[in-house]
């Protein structure tokens, strides 16, 4: 190990470390902190900057119009969309089709910290209900109950705030932290749901209701969904994992470095992986091997991105399953307006969710489950709050009636959002795009996705739900239109399966890749179906479970 | 009004279309409209920041206005001088748009970013929406939780 001053690790780029982890997000952060810990040397590999919690404000220009945390701080990085493998992707501006930060801690940095455990039959829904023609469906390679210990460790280790439902699958350990205060909009979704006989629970969520840790409980400053914690009380790998990583002096985080290559040697093993500084310089990192946890979308493009004469088709990829199977949650919400105040721009975004319609039910005609929540999305904010209202028709609202919807709605607005299953589909996927290259010349994004009529369906459902909870509860001017197939995703799933099978599969179910032995992928990729939405606690758990296996092989030298 | 003092891009001629234009998407009426928010002070700053890719369109949208309120009625100058029912039927015609829903993006900006983008005069817009910039904040947050948690207590 090296050290310098300051005490943090340094690694020189020629001589090995134990493992290089590419990306420093909901995974990264777990296998560093974890594998650091258990005493090997670790270099963290971040495009995004280090940012601090007080680097982050509440600039809604700044993270929602610039792109603060979404874009990359030093150069282009277009990303290209199309809805079927037929047309020509094309890139456009707003939203990029995969939305992730690129920041020390990534996506768990500006997520709004739903935390929802996955069920048991979510492992093996494949043989519960068959076949589903036309898609990857598939059983996971593990099961509930073997990642369970993981969900419990995660919830602790991370600071998770809770209380269990009605419908939960068995949990081996209470919640860690008792909940976050309900919400005038959880208390309008209680009483809806109770209406028309629903079930409504506490939302566990990843924000700390008391001290924990060290760390502050939640100030209800109410910047939460797309922004990052000044409190450091949102559970970041950023304000959880990361300072404990370095914190063993054996964890290197290298921000402002881009990722283009993994470099094999003569016997396909990694030998060490490419990136590029802020200001465009080459460098290279030695490592004994090299764990992937760059998000669904980067993780695949990188891959695929390492092709050579032995991996002609890109690395770990001779499945030709890299990048497919693409999953995103199905999304939909609806807007209402109520007679008193909820200002519901006030603290978190959700502290009530609906699971009633978790499961799959053949009675509903379609394949599919999903829950429910309250939450203000991104009214929470004002230029958003009236970006919204705005974009209630085409052309967008102006005008008398316009400002009054804006000024009375936002301390009145109720908002649910409806969140659902993805089928895996091989035509969803992310590749490279063959016309567009970034700021350093990496070959774009190209997300190609149409959500299954399945999946939308189940929207729809779940919006009739949403329709009769607000008018129990005397909702006004309520804003619904039919699910809309989604043009960009925050959930980036299902890109790397995992599986027993080498032909059907990228990583085992220990998440090392089946064509070559000292490369891992642990992040959103290795998920085999998409969970009912809020898919970040199952990655933490996996990323748990695969730092125990890791280190685990690694002592035996087996990797 | 808001037009005074030195603007960094914007000519007057424009400054005053383009509060015109600002003041029927967020007019004033009991409380003040985009303009003497600031609003067309924030597209200057944008403008000439930022947001400078969007200028050309901005200033070509300018003219266009200038051009149809002169068809409208040949004795103004541009949109600022017409009626407020002759200024709607101008800009119903140019609603759909880019210079339109850049303007408007831009008026919403500047009605509602933080002051120091140069709108959002005195917090003026923030205060329309009963939005109060603070970290931190205690429950109840709004008149449902607060109504619940009293029910609670008489029950206990």
């Amino acid at each position: 190990m090296k050290g310098n001053d300051s005490g943090k690790a340094r690694f020189p780029g020629r001589e090995p470390v134990d493992f290089v982890i590419v990306g420093s997000g909901a995974a990264g952060g777990v296998l560093a902190r974890e594998l650091s810990r258990a005493g090997f040397t670790i270099v963290v590999l971040e495009q995004g900057p280090y940012r601090r919690a007080t680097d982050f404000s509440h600039d809604e220009l700044d993270t929602f119009f610039r792109g603060e945390l979404t874009g990359h701080p030093s150069w282009d990085d277009p990303q290209t969309f199309r809805t079927t493998e037929a047309e020509e992707a094309r890139t456009r501006s707003g939203l990029p089709p995969a939305l992730y930060a690129r920041t020390v801690g990534g996506s768990s940095v500006h997520m709004s910290a739903n935390y929802w455990r996955m069920r048991p039959q979510d492992f093996k829904e494949r043989s519960l209900l068959g076949e589903i023609s036309g898609t990857g469906f598939a059983d996971w390679p593990i099961s509930y109950e073997e990642l369970e210990p993981y969900y419990s460790r995660a919830e602790w280790e991370i600071g998770v705030s809770g209380a269990p439902g009605p419908f939960d699958a068995p949990r081996s350990r209470p919640y860690p932290l008792p909940p976050m205060p309900v919400k005038s909009s959880g208390v309008l979704l209680e009483e809806g749901a109770r209406k028309i006989g629903l079930h409504p629970q506490v939302a566990p969520v990843a924000i700390l209701s008391e001290e924990y840790r060290g760390r502050p409980p939640c100030a209800h400053c109410g910047f939460c969904l797309g922004f990052g914690c000044e409190m450091n009380a949102k559970s970041s790998t950023l304000a959880t994992m990361i300072p404990e990583a370095e914190a063993t002096g054996r964890c290197e985080i290298r921000p402002l470095s881009t990722v283009y290559r993994l470099e094999t040697g003569p016997d396909g093993r990694v030998t060490e992986v490419a990136y590029m500084d802020a200001e465009g310089g080459h460098h290279a990192q030695r490592a004994r091997s090299v764990i992937l946890a760059a998000n669904g979308a980067e993780t695949p493009r990188l891959l695929l991105m390492s092709d050579s004469g032995q991996h002609p088709d890109g690395l770990a990829n001779s499945s030709g399953l890299v990048g497919k199977y693409l999953m995103g949650n199905g999304h939909a919400d609806i807007h209402a307006d109520m007679k008193d105040p909820l200002n519901d721009w006030k603290s978190i975004q959700v502290t009530r969710i609906v699971l009633d319609f978790y499961d799959h039910d053949p009675k509903r005609g379609f394949y599919g489950g999903g829950g429910i929540d309250a939450r203000p999305l991104t009214n929470a904010s004002p230029i958003m709050h009236a970006m919204g209202i705005a974009g209630e028709q085409t052309p967008p609202r102006w005008g008398r009636e316009f400002k009054r919807d804006v000024t009375q709605g936002f301390s009145h607005h109720l908002g649910m959002l409806c969140s659902s299953t993805s089928l895996p589909l091989e035509s969803n996927n992310i590749s490279l795009d063959p016309n567009h290259k970034d700021g350093m010349g990496r070959p774009a994004v190209r997300m190609t996705y149409r959500d299954h009529d399945h999946d939308l369906a189940m929207l729809d459902f779940l919006l009739d739900r949403c329709e009769e909870m607000m008018e129990a509860v005397g909702a006004r001017r309520i804003r619904r239109a039919p699910a809309q197939h989604q043009t960009y995703h925050a959930h980036l799933l299902g890109t790397c399966r995992m599986g027993n099978d080498p032909a059907t599969s990228v990583v085992d179910a220990h998440h090392r890749a089946h064509d070559v032995a000292n490369l891992f992928i642990c992040d959103g990729s290795s998920l085999v179906s998409s969970g009912r939405g809020q898919p970040t606690l199952t990655i933490q758990a996996l990323a748990f479970r695969a730092a125990e296996h890791i280190e685990k092989i690694a002592r035996r030298g087996e990797v | 009004m808001a037009s005074t003092g030195d603007w960094q891009v914007l000519k007057p001629s424009e400054v005053v279309e383009l509060e015109a234009l600002a003041d029927q998407i967020w007019p004033g009426d009991d409380t003040p409209g985009a303009s003497a928010l600031g609003a067309v002070r924030f597209m200057d700053a944008a403008l000439g920041g930022f947001m400078a890719d969007a200028l050309p369109l901005v200033q070509s949208g300018v003219r266009d206005l200038q051009n149809r309120s002169r068809a409208l009625n040949p004795s103004v100058s541009g949109l600022s001088q017409l009626s407020s029912s002759q200024q709607y039927e101008v800009i119903v015609a140019v609603e759909q748009t880019p210079f339109f829903s850049t303007v408007h993006t831009m008026v919403l900006l500047g009605v509602f970013a933080l002051p120091k983008y140069s709108g959002n005069r005195d917090q003026g817009g923030w205060t329309q929406l009963g939005f109060e910039s603070r970290h931190w904040w205690h429950p109840p947050f709004g008149y449902y939780d607060a109504r619940h948690a009293g029910e609670r207590n008489e029950r206990e």
